[in-house]
């Protein structure tokens, strides 16, 4: 026979894709699979750069190009497939206009805050910058610098980056842009069970009999996880599909039971579905009894505005949000007896009808019920206690860390749980679940950290918001933002963000593979090595950790944020940083510079370079002398071990496609807090949310409160803001693919048919979305994939050329200060 | 260079079963699409071959948009020069090739699976 390498080629995509789906190929082509060597190319693992679902890929590289991707079939997470972001994965390393030296602003040879970029060396942008972070040190002291960083850092940079700020500059203003994303499911997890991150797994979705959508629109956010429940859907019949949001939109294809609701009056759902298992019989009394404890938590929180704003001086219980009291069993359920189906659909729109299918899932002991939710849920403005209603309906069931029975929040991010909640690099946070505010936990990061007794900073630094609100206010002076774009995905653009960037005291430095806008606004670039132009890991949503080897190396002059993080603390030395009394106290620590206290400290240098891999490059680790990512990770690792946070040898990272902490005698963990599965429950003990001390969850009694902005007379509708299948977040990679570009060019104003007539609007016209606090020119669409109901508009916040978080509220949920991007009042008007 | 590529990928097409022969006929109608499996549970494995990427995106949103459509996933992507395409592969050298672990490092599954059974 003969055969052309398309043969081989077509063949081979065939077979993957056959073997993925459990599909058999005719022999003729199936045998072609043994000729895909013809292709001549070097396969090599690494987890996606996208979203939280963490999917594992296989990267093929071809004279250090990157040239083909397909999804892993040895990864359990996404059993071959890949979604069509993954699908054009190896294109975003590929811009035209990737960035290859640092920039900086300029005027006749110097920096000028008003200068145009200019290319300088990597010296000269670490000589410029180190001037001016010593200059504000000396001047305001810790809290006037900043950092803000990403659930998209490596573990490893996460892990330097927090080391950097708070052991180094003692300085606790760091925050990650999951703030923005997971920041209420952080807060729910740690109120509900005193620890963080999902009790389940995916494995989940191949156990259930019922999967209920809260907010959520998985079908183009988690692709992949969709395909599994389409897949247990289309292959089971009994399973049920319910999917609620505030509009209709591509999940709503698969749903059985479609709910459209009323933005903020998921929390009248969640409420009226707790009513309806307490009064139909359906709590199961044992496990509550022995494992659930009932708190009522203050309500009147106000909305985590600035303290000026009306509604803060209004708010009764904003200084103590997160506050609650000790209930009982019948005091939860006279608090939730007014949450009726009658008033539950006159309040969220949904047929009552449909509200008691729902309930049902969850109230019948034989139906297995996974809750799944994302940004509807957490970017909310009580994003905490829509958290903590999801939990108390699980909770009373006892639905809870089963195969298939659970509440699972997903994420946005590829390591917002790795690097950003499991290495706490949050404003509050330290390694592993503990705060900057409890002295104990700062005493054994000291030790960990070999550092000075009593150093670290207790008092927790800002928050995404609150930074800036301090860079406008001045008192934050210099910042450093690495792999995130938050001058388009921050809220309140215009009034609360590109201030503070622009405030001539301020100096700003952007690390970024592409000059986004946030680049554009700041004041000095660095060119980032990204995705697998460095050896990196990830955590992913079902506490899985992946790692990964640099298979290609950075273009020009692009470094790794890791790079840039270690070699900058080089500029430093203790005496110039750290208090004069504690150095007097450690005098071994004098004259030291901050990288050889954090970096060269007999832990993180401790793997020399003959540990890396032979045949992966390693920049890191070959310029500073030392296996980086090892020493970094090894480190990290003794923080969560023989804690609930077990991870295994960095080594084994790189045989395996990821494994679920705790991983402990070698074993990785699926369901935490039941016996059997998680090592860390006692024996007949059935279960123990050892998170909290009395190894009991919480069920909270919380009121629905109505947002911060609704519709009125004048600004009539609801915006909601969100992403599209094509493109991640801001857009700055998937909008350099011209594929994905040429899919999805620009954002839209979906609305429903009658609004646009109302208005005199036809499909494609030009509109302005105005709201109090700015707006921009879009056109509309009344026919595309999301179909809003009436009197609500969604806006993707892709384009940075229609920047709509101009147009969105500033307002936070108070206790995780995570901005509410889905809800506030607009108005859409004829451009 | 991009004129002188040619991008190969193969996606599955998940869609209702009761539907399945309506959706094969329309894949059928598809330029630049092959059908090269399918199964009776509303699966279906789809290779495409065309000049740019742009192509191959139009038509997963052309089949997404098939009433009876559940879901279309991607599955493998390569692009190859075009004069390339054309060679002749022997393929016994190439079997050999693919068992010698040490030039090429493959992350398919090493145990056999129910495609190369056969």
């Amino acid at each position: 026979m003969k055969l052309t390498r398309r043969d081989v080629i077509k063949a081979q995509a065939a077979t993957v894709a056959a073997s993925v789906a459990g599909i058999s190929l005719p022999a003729s082509a199936s045998n072609l699979i043994t000729s895909s060597a013809a292709n001549e190319l070097t396969w090599s693992k690494a987890p996606c750069r996208f979203c939280g679902t963490g999917c594992g890929i296989s990267v093929a590289t071809k004279n250090g190009k990157v040239v083909a991707t397909h999804g892993d079939v040895k990864a359990e997470v996404n059993k071959g497939l890949s979604c069509v972001k993954g699908y054009f994965l190896s294109k975003i390393l590929y811009g035209k206009d990737r960035l290859t030296q640092p920039l900086l602003r300029k005027k006749h040879g110097v920096y000028h805050k008003e200068g145009e970029f200019t290319p300088v060396s990597w010296d000269e942008a670490f000589d410029i910058m180190a001037e001016k972070w010593k200059t504000t040190l000396k001047a305001k002291g810790p809290t006037g610098i900043g950092m803000f960083g990403s659930g998209q850092w490596t573990v490893h940079e996460g892990y330097a980056a927090v080391k950097l700020m708070k052991a180094g500059f003692l300085s606790n203003n760091i925050d990650p842009n999951a703030r923005h994303c997971m920041a209420s499911a952080v807060g729910g997890f740690m109120r509900t069970f005193g620890i963080d991150e999902p009790m389940g797994c995916y494995d989940d979705f191949e156990n259930s009999d019922a999967f209920v959508l809260w907010g959520s629109n998985m079908a183009e956010m988690h692709p992949i996880l969709w395909t599994r429940i389409a897949d247990r859907r289309l292959s089971h019949p009994n399973v049920k599909v319910a999917v609620l949001s505030t509009y209709r939109h591509r999940s709503f294809d698969l749903a059985d039971i479609p709910g459209i609701f009323t933005p903020q009056t998921d929390m009248v759902l969640l409420n009226a579905i707790a009513n309806y298992i307490i009064e139909s019989g359906s709590v199961n009394q044992d496990f509550i009894n022995k494992h659930v404890n009932f708190r009522e938590g203050v309500t009147d929180i106000g909305y985590g505005l600035r303290p000026t704003h009306e509604l803060e001086k209004k708010a009764k219980n904003a200084h103590k949000a997160g506050a609650s009291s000790p209930i009982d069993f019948e005091a939860f359920a006279k608090f939730v007896k007014p949450y009726t189906f009658e008033y539950a659909e006159k309040m969220s729109g949904v047929p009552a009808a449909n509200i008691e299918k729902i309930a049902k899932l969850y109230a019948d002991p034989n139906t297995k019920v996974m809750s799944l939710w994302t940004m509807g849920a957490n970017q909310h403005t009580r994003g905490v206690w829509t958290n903590n209603l999801l939990y108390n309906i699980h909770l009373l069931t006892g639905k809870i860390s089963q195969p298939g029975n659970g509440p699972f929040s997903l994420t946005g991010q590829p390591s917002a749980c790795g690097t950003a909640r499991e290495v706490g690099t949050f404003s509050h946070r330290l390694p592993a679940d503990m705060v900057v505010k409890n002295p104990k936990h700062r005493a054994l990061s000291e030790e960990i950290w070999k550092l000075p007794k009593g150093i670290l900073n207790g008092k927790p630094g800002a928050h995404a918001v609150q930074q800036s609100r301090d860079l406008k206010d001045g008192k934050i002076n210099v910042y450093w933002l690495q792999v995130n774009n938050n001058m388009q995905a921050g809220p309140n653009i215009n009034e609360e963000m590109l201030p503070g960037y622009r405030n001539p005291d301020n100096f700003i430095v952007c690390s970024d593979p592409y000059p986004t806008v946030t680049a554009e606004a700041s004041d000095l670039i660095l060119p980032t090595a990204m995705w697998v132009e460095k050896e990196g890991a990830y955590g992913n949503a079902e506490r899985r950790t992946q790692a990964w080897y640099q298979l290609v190396n950075a273009p020009g002059e692009a470094r790794s944020d890791l790079w840039q993080l270690m070699e900058f603390s080089k500029r430093f030395t203790t005496d110039e940083v750290w208090p004069a009394d504690v150095l007097a106290n450690n005098p071994a620590y004098k004259g030291k510079t901050l990288f050889e206290v954090l970096f060269k400290n007999g832990q993180v240098d401790k793997f020399p370079l003959s540990q890396i891999s032979p045949d992966y490059e390693n920049f890191e680790s070959k310029d500073f002398g030392f296996y980086v990512q090892k020493g970094l990770f090894e480190e990290y690792a003794t923080f969560g071990r023989g804690h609930g946070h077990d991870l295994a040898p960095y080594d084994r990272y790189h045989k395996e496609r990821g494994l679920r902490w705790p991983v402990v005698d070698g074993k990785e963990t699926q369901w935490r807090f039941i016996e059997g599965s998680d090592p860390y429950v006692k024996p007949g003990t059935g279960y123990q949310f050892y998170g909290k001390g009395d190894n009991k969850a919480v069920i909270f009694a919380l009121p629905y409160e109505p947002p911060a902005e609704s519709p009125d007379a004048e600004y009539d509708m609801w915006l909601s803001t969100g992403r599209v299948l094509e493109h991640w977040h801001t857009g700055s990679m998937t909008q350099r693919v011209p594929e994905l570009y040429k899919a999805v060019p620009d954002a839209m104003c979906f609305m429903h048919p009658d609004d646009a007539k109302k208005r005199g609007l036809r499909r494609g016209d030009e509109v302005r979305v105005v709201s109090r606090r700015g707006e921009i020119k879009t056109r509309v669409e009344t026919r595309g994939r999301n179909k809003p109901p009436v009197g609500l508009v969604f806006v993707p916040f892709f384009d940075a050329t229609q920047l709509i978080n101009k147009v969105c509220l500033d307002a936070t949920d108070p206790i995780s200060k995570q901005t509410d991007y889905k809800k506030c009042a607009v108005k859409i008007i004829k451009a | 260079m991009k004129q002188d590529t040619s991008h190969i990928s193969s996606f599955i097409v998940y869609c209702r079963p009761e539907k399945q022969h309506v959706i094969e006929a329309s894949l059928k109608t598809m330029a630049q699409l092959e059908i090269h499996g399918a199964n009776d549970n509303g699966k279906f494995v789809v290779v495409t071959e065309a000049p740019h990427q742009g192509v191959i995106l139009d038509r997963i949103e052309q089949v997404t948009a098939l009433e009876g459509v559940i879901d279309v996933s991607m599955v493998y992507h390569q692009m190859m020069p075009m004069d390339e395409l054309g060679d002749e592969i022997n393929e016994q050298g190439a079997a050999e090739l693919m068992t010698s672990k040490e030039h090429v490092q493959f992350c398919e599954s090493d145990a056999p699976n129910a495609a190369n059974q056969h």
